[in-house]
């Protein structure tokens, strides 16, 4: 059996297999390239924790585009925080400079928003704003909270001093008319721990409505305040009421400035009517001495002329005259120059007002008005708080009274007695009369009256008792007699003798007097008092008969 | 003294089993039914050796790159191959960490380090101990294809978790590198004739 000799081959694998490493080498070359080209800049970011930072895994976002991951999270050398290191995307280069800042995203409510609630389940990533400056930097230390504020959006920082921080904090609204124009970006004390200084950010174009006489207060939660006008209820816009805010205006009259400074610092009043009332208002100083209590009158009170607010009370003061041995009561007033003003205080709208229509209230109060009888009076506004105010009013009944005050240069204003005062002096005058009348005499005096009369009743009780049984029996006796005498006349009449004249009217007349016994034996039974008081009907005669 | 085929310089057709004269340096076919026939060249040792450069090219971005792109919720996490043992070591699971460790990194360390060491072995004439060198391929031929266990893995997830918004499985570009790496490493095996490791040791 023939062995058979192989045929030729056409082509050879052997050399083109090589194209396969190469084709992996190519790819693998590709994807390294891109990989490195990708891949930008390690950074470190140092925080106070690491809670919820997780290496390998938490994202550091811009505007929520992934720029890198997380690598490593360790201890600070000091252990005083954690530094964080990163692993940036080369696209995240131009953002890693001096002034861009690094903090955790978690779920928080600031300022009335809840942010980052996706991250509750997601997980925290590291949040990123863009610095502006061209310095490169690979190490950041990171923030605790979120900043309030991107650095590319456009406004003016100002300052506000206050006393209290009341509800506000970092975040909180600030409001031009209730439109939220602006936030707190911080809150520091002062040194002194007297006061607080708060870092306020108002966003363009509303910035530019903050000129150097532009007010501020808080408009925190529920305004509630009991003056003389009553209880009154104060809010913004119901965030406000929740979160607290700040709102400000700028006085209408005071708007032609030109736009507040950067930087520049403002108060921050309590409340709007505080803020507005202590504007830039020319206000005089007076002052009115009371001589009876001032209870019930609180600074900030209003001094009404005729119901009109023209000014507040300033001070309420306590005054000892030594030579007088009597406390006065000084009570300072601040009275508006400015009709504008007392619009203000009676929560008129602000309105520009021209100048002629001021009323210049020194023209008010001037000697010549206290010569017609201008004074100050406390009055009560509000029975139910006990409040009161200062009424300036015209008094007729003190007109031309001399006064020695409200001379020319003098800002006192004499005062008139309340009519709280006026009715204790009454009163007064009331007991004092009351005192003079001699109440112990008259009891006395009463008395022995009582006593008299007591003996009379007892002497008349007497007196009838004795009639009774002294004249009753008696006067039976003497009918009994008459009767006898008649019968005895009448025998005699029967014998037929002749009776002289004179006998027969000296009979009549015996008959007539012992009718008129009967009459009063009668009345006697009838009215025994007849003896003492009369005969209520007809005179009585009897007595006169025995 | 023994007796191959190459030393009665002879051919034997793979297809056709039919015996032909050696003729040595000239690509053949077999007379008969066309099959390309050869001794053992040496140009087949060339395209192991190039299949095993081109898998451990791959091998890197195979182990660097994320293979499974897992989303469930709000969580979103890529993992490779080590992370994905290491995960596994994490959550308890032992055995399959052990088996994904075996299947994915050590079989195919191990074959393109066998590979290897039997070109080079070849290459350099070694003649020491044929008979363990041999052993070794018959080894890694046998549990090569075990290493597509990762592949078809990530496949199944990435085809059956897509559960929208829930929870969402995607394969990740690893996986096509270490599928290449793997089917690399088996063509690579295939490649290599045993028969060359014995070559020397019969010449000599």
């Amino acid at each position: 059996m023939a062995v058979a000799a192989p045929r030729r081959r056409g082509w050879s694998a052997a050399q083109t297999i090589w194209l396969i490493p190469l084709l992996a080498v190519g790819i693998v070359g590709w994807l390294a390239l891109q990989d490195w080209l990708e891949s930008g800049p390690t950074i470190a970011i140092r925080f106070r924790s690491a809670e919820g930072l997780e290496a390998g895994k938490t994202r550091v976002k811009y505007r929520d585009v992934d720029l890198g991951v997380v690598k490593q999270v360790r201890l600070a050398p000091d252990r005083k925080g954690v530094l964080v290191v990163a692993q940036m995307v080369r696209d995240a280069r131009p953002l890693l400079v001096d002034d861009t800042r690094f903090w955790i995203v978690r779920a928080r409510l600031t300022g009335g928003e809840l942010s980052g609630l996706s991250t509750l389940l997601s997980g925290s990533y590291i949040g990123i704003d863009g610095g502006k400056s061209d310095n490169a930097r690979r190490e950041f230390e990171g923030l605790e909270s979120p900043p309030v504020l991107g650095s590319d959006e456009s406004g003016r920082e100002f300052r506000l001093t206050a006393v209290t921080l009341g509800s506000l904090e970092v975040g909180s609204p600030i409001f031009l008319r209730r439109v939220r124009v602006g936030q707190v970006l911080g809150t520091d004390l002062d040194p002194d721990g007297r006061s607080l200084t708060l870092r306020i950010f108002i966003r363009s174009p509303h910035d530019r409505l903050v000129t150097a006489n532009t007010r501020f207060w808080h408009a925190s939660g529920l305004d509630v305040s009991v003056d003389a006008g009553g209880v009154r209820l104060r809010t913004e816009s119901l965030l406000a009421v929740v979160v607290g805010g700040i709102s400000y205006e700028t006085p209408a009259d005071a708007a032609t400035r030109p736009p507040a400074s950067p930087g520049a610092s403002f108060t921050l009043f309590d409340s709007q009517a505080a803020a507005l009332r202590r504007a830039d208002w020319q206000t005089i100083d007076y002052t009115a001495t009371f001589a009876d209590s001032v209870r019930g009158l609180a600074v900030g009170a209003p001094v009404e002329f005729k119901g009109f607010v023209i000014g507040e009370v300033a001070a309420v003061d306590i005054e000892f005259d030594p030579a007088s041995a009597r406390f006065d009561f000084p009570v300072k007033l601040r009275i508006y120059r400015d009709l504008a003003a007392t619009a203000v205080a009676r929560d008129v709208p602000v309105t520009a007002a021209g100048d002629g229509n001021r009323f210049p209230m020194e023209q008010l109060l001037s000697p010549r008005s206290v010569a017609r009888g201008l004074r100050a009076q406390l009055r009560g506004a509000n029975l139910l708080t006990g409040q009161r105010y200062v009424a300036i009013d015209f008094f007729p009944e003190l007109r031309g009274e001399k006064v020695a005050t409200l001379a020319p240069g003098s800002r006192e204003i004499p005062t008139a007695r309340d009519a709280f005062g006026e009715l204790e002096a009454s009163i007064s005058r009331i007991v004092k009369r009351l005192e003079a009348v001699p109440f112990d005499q008259i009891a006395v005096d009463l008395r022995r009256t009582l006593a008299s009369v007591d003996a009379a009743v007892k002497t008349t009780e007497q007196m009838l008792r004795r009639v009774d049984a002294e004249l009753v029996p008696g006067a039976r006796q003497t009918l009994d007699e008459a009767r006898r005498a008649i019968a005895d006349v009448r025998a005699l009449a029967a014998q037929g003798e002749p009776l002289p004249l004179a006998l027969g009217a000296a009979l009549h007349d015996v008959s007539r007097a012992a009718d008129a016994l009967r009459q009063l034996a009668d009345t006697l039974e009838r009215q025994p008092e007849a003896l003492l008081r009369g005969k209520r009907a007809a005179p009585a005669g009897g007595e006169g008969t025995r | 003294m023994t007796a191959t085929l190459r030393s009665a310089g002879l051919l034997q057709c793979p297809a056709c089993q039919l015996l032909m004269r050696s003729a040595v340096g000239i690509e053949l076919r077999c007379a008969r039914c066309g099959t390309p026939v050869e001794l053992r060249t040496r140009s087949g040792l060339g395209t192991t050796a190039a299949l095993l450069v081109a898998a451990l090219t791959l091998y890197v971005p195979s182990n660097t790159l994320p293979i499974m792109a897992t989303r469930s919720g709000f969580e979103s996490r890529n993992d490779t191959i080590v992370s994905g043992v290491i995960e596994l070591m994490h959550s308890g699971s032992w055995l399959l960490a052990l088996i994904v460790f075996v299947a994915s990194v050590l079989i195919p360390l191990l074959k393109l380090a066998v590979l290897s060491y039997l070109v080079l072995s070849v290459r350099l004439r070694w003649r020491h101990d044929p008979r363990s060198r041999t052993r070794l391929y018959r080894l890694i031929e046998a549990v090569g294809r075990w290493s597509m266990l990762d592949v078809f893995v990530v496949g199944l997830l990435a085809a059956l978790v897509q559960l929208g918004p829930a929870a969402e499985v995607q394969a990740g570009p690893g996986v096509v590198a270490f599928g290449a790496v793997v089917w690399l490493t088996l063509w690579a095996t295939r490649s290599f004739d045993p028969r060359l490791i014995w070559d020397d040791v019969d010449d000599a």
